[in-house]
């Protein structure tokens, strides 16, 4: 824990402990201990060359180095041949050495050169100001095709060398040029047969050292000349403002307007004796604001930075290359950084406009050297020339290569503007996102407050309010209620709006019989047709007409007789696990099946009984048929009935003769009618739903669920119910597919659920197709819950995967606490590890 | 929807450069030119500071948190070169490490996927990229990458540990942790780094951004096999790249040309929504839509904003 409080003192005990034991740090002589020098790679590329350079405009990328051979300088060879010639900046590539891409020779060296970007072109123009008073454009665009006609345009108006060049930043279009006598032209190069001149040429005739325009308003022009220094104004076409200091006369080269601030400038002296730059506020222009000293000797360039005004290079004939900040108040300048020159001068030094961290400087030893201010340039590998020059013979025992002098440099001990970033936006877990950024403050004075903001994000409104009402329908037990809910709201989807009415049934008492209305079996409607179909009364005299459960019952009592009435309570009373209890007093009411048929048999006897005299047949068929039922042999007497075709009297046989004979008789009927309702009546009488879900065609899925669903045992209920969903998934291509689902629903499968969604769903991730999945899972386990005391574990499989991944997408929108209800179960979710803390 | 449910007053005293929540979102940290890092409870609402951390000699440039597993443990690069690891030992936070073998500014920290132990990625202004990993005996292991990018490295983003590794998969016959990372710098490249036999070697050379890359960040797996990278540049631009885990191609796809600088990227923790954060202030986030586009679902300022397809076509 460090206190603000000890913080210097920690600070100092650092250093001494930082100097002591690590050898290459050295504490700084004279500034303060932030600063200290240390092996700052700063030279990432150069050009043998003496030449002037020109950088390709900020708009260009790839980004070239143009440069035209200098005039007035001459290298030992004193060739006088002159060239322009482009340099690809290859940064990828670890090395000094730049490759030329293209070199076009001049008759004539140059003193300046620009590029500027130009309308139709994609590379912009080069522009040379020779030795011989022309001007020379070059196509940017040509000499990188390699294009032969690549000089454009020859500009023969001035006399004297052309020093002074400069492009207008806001109309690309409009040079200024300076020459000897006094002379500036402002050419549209578009049009160049006739160039202005800004007013009167100025008085006594001086050569011109520097032209620049201002940086901010467009007409306004800056020019020095041998002893003065002259804004000019093109609008009114007349100097404005003439620059002088009476106290040290300086004799200005080169002037620099503020990147910013439209008022400022700076004007720096080549003169040794006066060796500063002096920076001009023109609102208050008889003496400058500060005058920055620390060159020993004269000034040759100077380049303001345009992304970060706080910084101004320059360079001198003391072989110094400075970086100052203008802008600060410290007395004669503060220098913010120094570069190691190797003891050279350099005349022209510039910033490059699209990577501000690069600049250029060009020596009289030959050389442009480019330099990162930020450092992350190349080892600078040992020369070894002279090993070459001596052909690679020995030449002493001592190593060929110097140990080189690292560079030691200061860094600049503000960073420059553009690594300061200024705004962020990160997430966090849990949808969160922090922002922050700069902001105004409400009154100048005051400093900006620096806010961060945690925002909540949530990209899927309707998932989080769909949570919420499964939630609350949830933990307020309104399962009912959120089914019809669902239900209602399927709109057209009928399947969906089905299967919520199945999960609704689930909640109600009754469950299977509302099942069966919900598939289209209606007892009232039932007997309704009945009653029209038959004409008869006999269904109306029960208040709830002939129920097909009820019919069904009866039969199934059939075979059974009153001593199995305690099974058939169970048997069709409770048949569904979560399907709660039966209609129990329907049962009540229920006749035994054997009484039933009493009844008729009853009937039918007391009719004939008082209306006819019983004859007993004695002989063929009947008389054997007699002889069998006088001999108490009911077998017999019911093969005899079915060998004649009579099935009515076989089976109220069979009834008399006992259960064992019942169910014979049932299944020799039953071979013998192959009827379509015969194997039905077959199923149900002996109970062989299995037949039924197995064998029926799909289209009759209904029909074999709603079977199931009146007829099956508890036990069996489930399987019979998946087996129809499984043949309702794998045959056909799983054209009914989907109806498998209605079929878990009564079963209650909650995987086998999720499964088939599963399979169903085309994109399964998508976030609201979760949702409803999810809805079901959690409303049918409810459902069994309640019918079985416990809701079903959930043991890894699709469910359990679907369910983190819905957690997953809840604790992304923010909902931590519900996403945590559903991990309970599927825990090994690295992702959603944070909700565990 | 966008809503501030923390606004935090920082009352740093000069621009803030990061602000990070903690793995559990309670914890927030922000670092400043004025040279500090803070740390603020932000649970429950509440915006307590907890500590003011001073120990850089410039502006702190970026934070990054350890995954909770080595304890309370925050990392912190500056413009002084130094990276530095704070600690919390009972209840007081304080340097764990100090990291000073960068020759220029470190502008990036990224602390591994825990599940390469206690790792730690920084990209310096020097052109480097070191990976320092602690021994587990207190002592600290450095390797680098020198002249990673020349003329400096912005940023630097772990690859998910679950990341697909397909390539190498199929050279080795067997299931090995790759590692991976990815940098961006000031030579307008994207480059993938993999550790092969303990050596950082330069996988993928990623051209595409015509200026500075300032910021690059590496989606979370979501068990695709798809990786997928964001790049954001001085050049406007937002980069999408994406490799399908089976070759070594990578595509690229400008997410949008914005109108200001793109300073950084960030992705969700499930990673489908990108927020993009600019010099204009702006903050937008993103989505891909099925048909594979980029569409911008909202603009969030000053920590609001709506959720929709496309707002103001912007």
């Amino acid at each position: 824990m460090v206190e603000e409080g000890t913080r210097s003192e920690k600070m100092e005990d650092m250093y001494r402990r930082a100097s002591s034991c690590s050898g290459w740090i050295k504490l700084p002589s004279t500034h303060c201990a932030a600063s200290f020098s240390y092996n700052f790679k700063m030279r990432v590329k150069e050009i043998d060359r003496t030449a002037n350079v020109a950088w390709s405009p900020e708009s260009k990328y790839p980004i070239y180095v143009a440069t035209g051979t200098a005039a007035q300088q001459l290298d030992a060879t004193f060739s006088t041949s002159s060239a322009i010639e482009l340099y690809s900046l290859n940064l990828d590539e670890a090395t000094l050495d730049m490759p030329v891409v293209a070199s076009v020779t001049s008759d004539f060296r140059f003193h300046k050169i620009v590029w500027g970007k130009m309308k139709d072109s994609e590379s912009g123009c080069i522009i040379g100001g020779s030795e011989k008073g022309t001007i020379h454009i070059y196509s940017a665009d040509k000499m990188l095709a390699k294009s032969p006609d690549c000089l454009v345009a020859e500009l023969t108006r001035h006399v004297g060398a052309v020093k002074a060049l400069d492009l207008n930043p806001f109309q690309s279009n409009l040079l200024a040029s300076g020459a000897g006598d006094s002379e500036i032209y402002i050419w549209d190069l578009l049009k160049t047969d006739n160039p202005m001149t800004p007013g009167q040429k100025s008085q006594p005739p001086e050569e011109l050292a520097c032209v620049a325009w201002n940086r901010q308003v467009q007409h306004i022009l800056g020019s020095t000349f041998g002893s003065r220094s002259v804004v000019w104004d093109l609008r009114k076409n007349e100097p404005i403002i003439k620059i002088s200091d009476s106290m040290s006369r300086i004799k200005a080269k080169l002037l620099a307007w503020h990147p910013e601030v439209a008022t400022q400038l700076c004007l720096s002296s080549e003169d040794d004796h006066t060796p500063v730059i002096q920076v001009w506020d023109l609102r208050y222009a008889t003496s400058p604001l500060k005058v920055l000293e620390s060159h020993r000797k004269g000034v040759l360039s100077m380049a303001w930075c345009q992304r970060d005004p706080d910084l101004l290079l320059s360079c001198g004939k003391d072989s110094r290359i400075l970086c100052w900040n203008p802008n600060s108040n410290v007395p004669n300048g503060e220098v913010v950084y120094e570069l190691n020159t190797n003891n050279q001068w350099c005349f022209d030094i510039q910033w490059c406009p699209r990577n501000p961290s690069i600049m250029s400087s060009a020596s009289f030893d030959g050389h442009v050297t480019l330099y990162s201010l930020m450092g992350g340039g190349h080892p600078i590998q040992p020369s070894n020339k002279v090993a070459e020059s001596f052909g690679g013979a020995p030449i002493g025992t001592a190593p060929v290569q110097v140990p080189y002098e690292e560079e030691k440099v200061l860094p600049l001990q503000k960073p420059p503007k553009w690594i300061r970033k200024p705004v962020g936006a990160s997430f966090s877990f849990g949808g969160k996102l922090v922002t922050f950024g700069l902001e105004k403050s409400p009154n100048p004075q005051q400093p900006p407050a620096r806010v961060v903001r945690v925002s909540q994000v949530v990209t899927e409104t309707d998932l989080v309010i769909r949570s919420n009402a499964l939630e609350q329908a949830l933990s307020g037990g309104q399962f009912a209620e959120f089914c019809a809910m669902k239900a209602a709201n399927s709109g057209s989807d009928a399947l969906q709006e089905n299967i919520w009415n199945f999960m609704r049934v689930n909640f109600e008492n009754e469950p299977r019989m509302k099942f069966l209305q919900l598939l289209g079996y209606d007892q009232n409607e039932l007997a309704r047709k009945v009653v029209e179909y038959t004409g008869t009364e006999v269904a109306a005299s029960s208040s709830k007409g002939v129920d097909a459960q009820e019919l069904a019952q009866k039969m199934s009592l059939l075979n059974t007789g009153s001593i199995m009435k305690a099974d058939r309570l169970t048997a069709s009373g409770q048949a569904s696990p979560n399907v709660g209890s039966k209609t129990p007093e329907t049962l009540d009411n229920l006749p035994d099946g054997s009484s039933a048929f009493d009844e008729i048999a009853g009937s039918q006897s007391g009719l004939s009984g008082a209306q006819t005299p019983l004859v007993i047949p004695t002989d063929n068929a009947d008389g054997l048929m007699t002889q069998a039922l006088l001999t108490g042999n009911f077998e017999a007497a019911v093969e005899m009935c079915l060998s004649e075709d009579k099935m009515a009297e076989a089976i109220l046989l069979a009834i008399a003769g006992g259960p064992e004979l019942l169910i014979r008789t049932q299944k020799k009927y039953f071979q013998k009618n192959k009827s379509t309702l015969g194997r039905l009546i077959s199923s149900v009488v002996t109970h062989d739903w299995a037949h039924i879900v197995e064998y029926c065609d799909l289209d009759n899925w209904k029909e074999a669920l709603a079977v199931v669903l009146t007829y099956a045992l508890p036990e069996e209920f489930s399987a019979l119910c998946d087996t129809l969903a499984n043949r309702l998934e794998s045959e056909r291509d799983g054209e009914l597919s989907l109806n498998a689902s209605l079929c878990y629903v009564c079963s209650g499968n909650v995987e086998k659920l999720v499964q088939n969604w599963i399979k169903n769903t085309e994109d399964s991730t998508q976030p609201l197709a979760l949702q409803d999945l999810v809805e079901k899972v959690m409303v049918l386990r409810k459902a069994v819950e309640l019918s079985r005391g416990q809701a079903p574990a959930v043991s890894g499989g699709a469910l359990a995967d679907k369910l983190s991944q819905y957690a997953g997408l809840l604790a992304a929108q923010g909902s931590l606490s519900t996403a945590l209800t559903y991990l309970s179960n599927a825990s090994d979710v690295s992702s959603l590890s944070p909700l565990f803390k | 929807m966008v809503s501030v449910i923390n606004s935090v007053d920082t009352a740093h005293e000069d621009m803030i450069h990061d602000a990070q929540l903690d793995y559990y979102g309670t914890k927030l940290a922000t670092c400043s030119s004025d040279r500090s890092i803070k740390l603020f409870d932000v649970s429950n609402g509440q915006q307590t500071l907890i500590t003011h951390l001073w120990g850089h000699e410039g502006p702190v440039w970026q934070l990054t948190w350890a995954h909770p597993m080595f304890g309370n443990m925050l990392a912190s690069c500056g413009y002084d070169r130094k990276v530095i690891i704070w600690k919390e030992t009972n209840g007081t936070w304080g340097k764990l490490y100090e990291y000073a073998h960068h020759d220029s500014s470190v502008n990036s920290v990224s602390f591994a996927p825990h599940e390469y132990g206690l790792v730690l990625a920084c990209g310096s202004s020097d052109g480097s990229i070191s990976i320092i990993s602690s021994t587990g005996d207190g002592s600290w292991d450095t390797k680098k990458i020198s002249n990673a990018h020349t003329i400096g490295c912005n940023a630097v983003s772990w690859a998910p540990a679950t990341a697909p590794n397909a390539l190498y998969d199929q050279q080795n016959g067997q299931q090995q942790v790759v590692k991976r990372l990815v940098s961006g710098g000031c030579d307008f490249l994207v480059k993938i780094w993999i550790e092969d036999n303990g050596q950082w070697i330069e996988e993928q050379k990623l051209e595409g951004h015509s200026d500075w890359v300032r910021d690059v960040a590496w989606a979370p797996s979501i068990g695709l096999a798809k990786s997928v990278i964001a790049s954001c540049s001085q050049d406007c631009r937002v980069i999408i790249w994406s490799n399908d885990g089976m070759s070594a191609q990578w595509d690229r796809k400008t997410l949008n040309k914005f109108d200001d600088v793109v300073w950084h990227v960030s992705w969700s923790t499930t990673g489908n929504i990108l927020a993009v954060s600019g010099g204009d202030n702006k903050v937008t986030l993103w989505k891909e839509s099925l048909e594979g586009q980029w569409v911008c679902i909202s603009e969030v300022n000053k920590g609001q904003g709506q959720i929709g397809d496309r707002p103001n076509s912007g």
